[in-house]
């Protein structure tokens, strides 16, 4: 994930159990530690009279290119996906960890916590006008970690034998066998992108090979949610219209037609709101959102999510002494980007983890800026005055902006920042990339939100050392012992154990052995009609909207 | 149609008579059209005082800058036009003026190198394809066929692309994009003067190829080259600007006026200095250099001259 548009990572969402119990307390009961528990779902709808909206508009600067859950890892994909598919279960509104039925109307969750027995709602039907059941679920989790494609890994944790732990009861029935408690497997399944149930008959109908029919799902609407692709011109725009068998119906005021246009330039973007002809949008600048919250046509809403942006040292070469990267923390001046750039749409960020995820410290260690301390810990690296440092980054209102302030601070102490630009594809590529440490630049900016409220998902990408290179975030080849063991302890712990380990992980990738620069948590500022309702904020979906819930 | 024999004797005859005396009229021809053309006339002034403008800025901008170009000002990040920042400030807090003036020699002097590197290729290349004719004419014009084929700057785009982001990848990538056509125009100069009968008779009293080009076809064919450099000036200022605009050209904290308009780009509505002053300044250097441009060549191409 990133900041602006970009890739969006996706893992887990934390909460304990007793967190997750009393959260749900009434509706949906889970707990790891076996107590048998079950959810009675919604009351199906009945379709009334449907209030046509006519047509709702997104202007965005991101384009959708691939649909598969299973792969794609853009918000903007994310953002119809969201609209056109349906998970197991869902996140409740704004809630970070509770969690309502979907396509499963209940579930039961016994053998101390490890098995989850679904069961699905009738009369559910695909944009490819096949009937839903459990052989579809089976397929669609099956194959997203069978696939190994890039998303596997929010699967990955809970189930290593698909084929055995997770198996279809009957036509309506789904069961998810663990290997041992796990808190946040419905947390998981709720991440609205990689948890998609796609037809698996499509899937299997245009497989090739063993690609479990990725190629084909890049591209097709194999989701059984409230709207279906109607035409999809790349980079352009993507229409979706209403599915009139949605299962969860249509009875009220609801969007028949949803266009999400692309368009790179945010002051284009500011000016098709300003004259109506787009009714939401984001990622413009702090300036832009300061002069239209006095615009009374518009609403500008900022809630804070849990994004976290920063700019990620590499852990070899020049860097690989912890003082030259603890050096660049202090060099670095927080104040001018708040302040300065983000005009009080950001927050100070303290280390990986925002504030409202579980883990977060609010007595983290955080650095002041301090140059001349900059400058010893510099010496003390071996990093004397004429060094170069480089950065790669791409168009980013505070990412670009934290590299220039970098860039400047740094040559007061006369060491030089060499920043290449290039556009979010190709930084995309090096990050993402089989380039080794020793390839990289010293510098990588970029943001990140989990997949759910879960300190060990967002840590995991960013710092393991597992997850360095191609395999993850870890884009400075980062790797501490001291951290790879708490995350290994973090995979199981109960919530006390889980919530001390992220204070020490914290601790170490932000102080001891700093990971990165941690910068701000950029607020999610979203751009709309006035006229506009039903727009629910979630602090997990970034960037992406769901139209269904939204009317004039 | 049958050539008339020239002998050395008339060749010896032809260059005392001809060769000289005539350059000799030429010059004090040109230099009185290129006073007529280019300070007289009130546009080609202009166009004038711009580059002369813009050349000294490119000497001693740096040095009357009021600020220091890369180094921002936090407190006054966006800040709109002032007594203390003449042309305000961007979103890091660079003062505009003073990097307008230090961008003028980073515009101007790529622009220059790119113009350089296109003449040392073209210019050889061309003089070659000319003097030599058969399959090596053949051979170097389909060549720059092939260049000519991209659009200008869909060309330097891949290349600089390919080369990695910078001000020297830009430079190459562009003269890449401008050398064919000075191999182009000096291929046509020479094969038009080649023929001329003091070259004939140059070649006849033994002169070689290389002194023939260099003493003989090289200085009677500077004219139209000229034109062209003064008129492509401006236009590899712009395609600098452009490639530094798309993120190929100059890079953080360099002021190069491209990369100041593409550092505002978001700020267009709430804060319109950050591109109108960068934007300006491009304009005012492609305008003066064109204007110039025109004014050379209506002196140097009398038959421009008299079309207008």
């Amino acid at each position: 994930m990133i900041s602006s548009c970009g890739t969006r990572q996706r893992l887990t969402r934390a909460l304990s159990i007793v967190g997750v119990a009393g959260l749900l307390a009434g509706s949906t009961m889970l707990s790891p530690l076996g107590v048998s528990a079950q959810h009675s779902g919604w009351v199906t709808s009945h379709p009334a009279a449907f209030v046509d909206q006519g047509t709702v508009t997104m202007v965005t600067d991101g384009s959708a290119a691939d649909l598969d859950p299973a792969s794609e890892e853009l918000a903007s994909s994310d953002n119809i996906d969201r609209n056109i598919g349906n998970t197991l279960v869902d996140l409740k509104g704004s809630s970070v960890g509770q969690v309502v039925p979907s396509l499963a109307q209940s579930w039961t969750i016994t053998n101390g916590g490890k098995r989850y027995i679904f069961n699905l709602r009738h009369g559910v039907y695909f944009h490819t006008g096949h009937l839903m059941t459990s052989a579809d679920v089976v397929y669609s989790l099956t194959r997203t970690i069978k696939a190994g494609l890039t998303n596997s890994y929010l699967l990955t944790r809970f189930i290593s034998n698909p084929a055995k732990q997770i198996r279809a009861v009957g036509k309506y029935r789904v069961e998810i066998d663990l290997s041992r408690p796990q808190q946040f497997l419905l947390l998981a399944l709720a991440d609205s992108y990689v948890c998609m149930i796609l037809d698996s008959k499509a899937l299997k109908a245009h497989a090739k090979g063993n690609d479990y029919g990725h190629a084909y799902a890049t591209s097709h609407d194999l989701g059984t949610g409230p709207y279906r692709i109607q035409s999809w011109q790349h980079n352009q725009q993507v229409t979706l219209v209403r599915f009139p068998r949605y299962w969860g119906g249509w009875s009220g005021p609801h969007f028949s037609k949803v266009v999400v246009q692309t368009v790179p330039e945010s002051s284009s973007r500011r000016e098709l709101l300003e004259r109506g002809q787009a009714d939401l949008t984001f990622d413009l600048t702090p300036q832009d959102y300061r002069a239209m919250q006095h615009n009374s046509r518009l609403q500008v809403s900022s809630p804070y999510g849990t994004e976290v942006d920063y700019i990620q040292f590499d852990d070899y070469g020049k860097l690989k002494n912890p003082a030259a990267r603890q050096a660049l923390s202090y060099a670095f001046d927080y104040n001018a980007l708040l302040n300065g750039v983000m005009k009080g749409f950001a927050r100070r960020a303290t280390g990986p983890y925002p504030h409202v995820l579980l883990g977060y410290n609010p007595h983290g260690f955080t650095y002041q800026t301090n140059l001349s301390k900059a400058k010893a810990l510099f010496a003390r690296a071996g990093i004397k005055a004429g060094a170069t440092l480089t950065m790669d980054e791409y168009p980013s209102t505070d990412l670009d902006a934290a590299g220039l302030i970098l860039q400047a601070q740094l040559s007061q102490i006369g060491i030089k920042l060499q920043i290449k630009q290039m556009t979010e594809a190709t930084y995309n590529g090096i990050l993402y990339g089989t380039e080794g440490p020793s390839g990289r630049p010293d510098l990588m900016p970029f943001g990140w939100w989990p997949d759910f409220n879960d300190p060990y998902d967002m840590a995991v990408p960013l710092v393991a050392s597992w997850s360095a290179g191609a395999n993850g975030a870890n884009g400075g080849y980062y790797k501490d012992s001291r951290v790879d063991s708490l995350l290994k302890q973090m995979e199981t712990a109960r919530r006390s154990v889980l919530v001390n380990d992220a204070h020490e992980l914290q601790n170490i990738v932000t102080q001891k052995d700093p990971a990165a620069l941690w910068l701000v948590e950029p607020a999610q500022t979203t751009v709309l009609q006035r006229k506009l309702k039903g727009y629910v904020f979630n602090p997990l979906e970034l960037q992406t909207y769901n139209f269904y819930t939204m009317h004039h | 149609m049958a050539h008339k024999m020239v002998t050395p004797a008339d060749a010896q005859i032809i260059q005392d008579d001809i060769g000289l005396p005539t350059i000799s009229r030429g010059q004090r021809f040109v230099h009185h059209t290129i006073t007529q053309n280019l300070l007289l006339r009130p546009v080609h002034l202009l166009g004038v005082v711009i580059v002369v403008a813009v050349t000294l800025l490119a000497f001693f901008g740096p040095v009357i800058a009021p600020h220091n170009p890369v180094i921002p000002d936090y407190t006054a990040m966006l800040a709109g036009p002032s007594a203390n920042h003449l042309f305000g400030t961007d979103p890091i807090g660079y003062d505009i003026f003073s990097r307008i003036l230090a961008g003028a020699r980073l515009s101007l002097g790529t622009a220059v190198s790119v113009l350089a590197i296109a003449l040392v290729i073209g210019l050889p290349l061309g003089a070659l394809s000319g003097m030599a004719g058969g399959w090596i004419d053949e051979v170097v014009m389909r060549v720059t066929d092939m260049f000519l084929a991209f659009p200008a700057l869909i060309l330097a785009l891949a290349i600089a692309a390919a080369l990695g982001p910078g001000l020297v990848s830009a430079a190459i990538a562009l003269s890449m994009a401008f050398w064919p056509w000075y191999a182009r125009l000096l291929r046509g100069q020479v094969l038009s003067l080649k023929n001329m009968d003091y070259v004939q008779a140059a070649t006849i009293i033994g002169t070689r190829p290389v002194g023939l080009m260099w003493r003989h076809i090289l200085p009677n064919a500077l004219s139209p080259i000229i034109v062209e450099l003064s008129m492509d000036v401006g236009y590899a200022v712009l395609a600098t600007a452009s490639l530094s605009f798309i993120g190929l050209g100059a890079q953080p904290p360099s002021p190069e006026w491209g990369a100041m308009i593409v550092a505002g780009r978001d700020y267009l509505r709430t804060a319109w200095w950050t591109e109108a002053f960068p934007g300006i300044a491009l304009t005012l250097t492609v305008l003066g250099f064109n204007l110039t441009g025109d004014g050379l060549r209506d002196a140097l191409d009398p038959r421009a001259a008299h079309i207008r």
